[in-house]
């Protein structure tokens, strides 16, 4: 079972472009799951040390994230309890209210974004 | 790999013409003028009431100073609007994805808002860099801090935005790749992530419109402290 994966050709490794990679897949129906774990276990990318390294730190990089996740979530938090507490005097409050809530969104998604631009720096450029 | 998702956001050429010149130009025919007429048809009513509830919305917390910069900053918003909604076509090309011309819109303006404080009231604008009721030994720290403050801002509006538009087109990318491929396998999964694609791209379309709609809030923000 394992020799015929073994040699298997590796044109796979050859492929620079991931779109054509998969046009690969349903020709081979038989052993397709194989082949592409295959792909994955061959490809020439995963042997060097350095791209292992910046796969790590493109990961590591990405809990960052997180924080946006927790940012918007107080945001959108403190928006219904102010939007729930009576405010018979002045409904044009909810409109400004909103506003705001929607300036925090944005400013905390970009800091989340920041992480992930890094992540992608040191995954492309470093 | 994924370095050929990135190929989207490389800038077109076309025999030497650089397209992003047409693609800046397309929203100018989206707006129409308003004709010289008393009332005008629907659409331009419609885009006009839309634009001034957008800047009384905008302008209102300003003083006159302000409202001198509201054609610029309302015409700027249409323009990112514009450009940010187009680019969700398929195969379109956003310009805004380019952190050159989101810094070249996020630098200049920045800096005539602190121009203009600095030229006119020069003791408010520079006032504005320590908060009011710091310590007496905290006072060296905090203007190191919000001057780094002041000057990191261009910076983060421009990069907001494309960072932004970017994140938002790789992801929508990456998941109609994954249906793609899933399609022929595992047909259930390929409808569910199909889902998750159409969500997304409900997602992009309000953080598109959000996106630059606080890149102008935060600049007439920036203006209120200066002017």
């Amino acid at each position: 079972m394992g020799f015929p994966l073994l040699f298997q050709p590796a044109q796979f490794n050859q492929d620079s472009c991931c779109c054509t990679k998969y046009l690969y897949g349903p020709f081979v129906h038989s052993n397709f799951s194989q082949v592409a774990l295959r792909g994955f276990q061959t490809g020439a990318v995963s042997r060097d040390i350095d791209t292992a390294a910046k796969f790590i730190g493109a990961g590591a990089a990405t809990v960052g994230v997180a924080g946006s996740g927790a940012g918007i979530g107080t945001v959108f938090g403190s928006l219904i309890i102010g939007y729930a507490r009576p405010s018979t005097i002045n409904p044009s409050l909810k409109q400004q209210l909103f506003s705001y809530a929607i300036l925090g969104f944005a400013l905390s998604e970009a800091m989340g974004l920041f992480c992930l631009m890094v992540a992608f720096l040191i995954l492309f450029a470093m | 790999m994924m370095l050929n998702f990135f190929d989207q956001f490389m800038s077109p050429v076309l025999l030497g013409i650089p397209l992003i010149a047409l693609a800046l130009l397309l929203p100018w025919i989206l707006f129409p003028n308003p004709a010289a007429r008393w009332i005008n048809n629907r659409l331009i009513t419609l885009q006009g009431w839309s634009i001034s509830q957008a800047t009384h919305q905008l302008f209102t917390p300003l003083n006159q100073g302000g409202h001198k910069w509201a054609t610029l900053l309302i015409s700027l918003m249409i323009f990112l609007i514009s450009l940010n909604l187009l680019g969700l076509l398929p195969y379109t090309f956003t310009p805004t994805t380019q952190l050159s011309l989101n810094m070249a819109f996020a630098v200049p303006l920045w800096l005539a808002t602190v121009i203009v404080g600095l030229r006119n009231q020069p003791t408010i604008a520079l006032g504005h860099l320590l908060p009011e009721g710091t310590p007496l030994p905290l006072i060296p720290v905090l203007i190191i801090i919000e001057t780094i403050s002041l000057f990191i801002r261009p910076l983060a509006l421009g990069v907001r935005l494309t960072a932004n538009l970017t994140a938002g087109h790789l992801l929508i990318q990456l998941i109609a790749t994954a249906v793609f491929v899933l399609l022929p396998l595992m047909p259930t999964v390929a409808i569910l992530t199909a889902s998750v694609l159409f969500l997304l791209t409900l997602l992009e379309v309000a953080v598109a419109m959000i996106q630059a709609y606080v890149f102008i809030l935060l600049l007439s923000l920036y203006l209120q402290e200066n002017v």
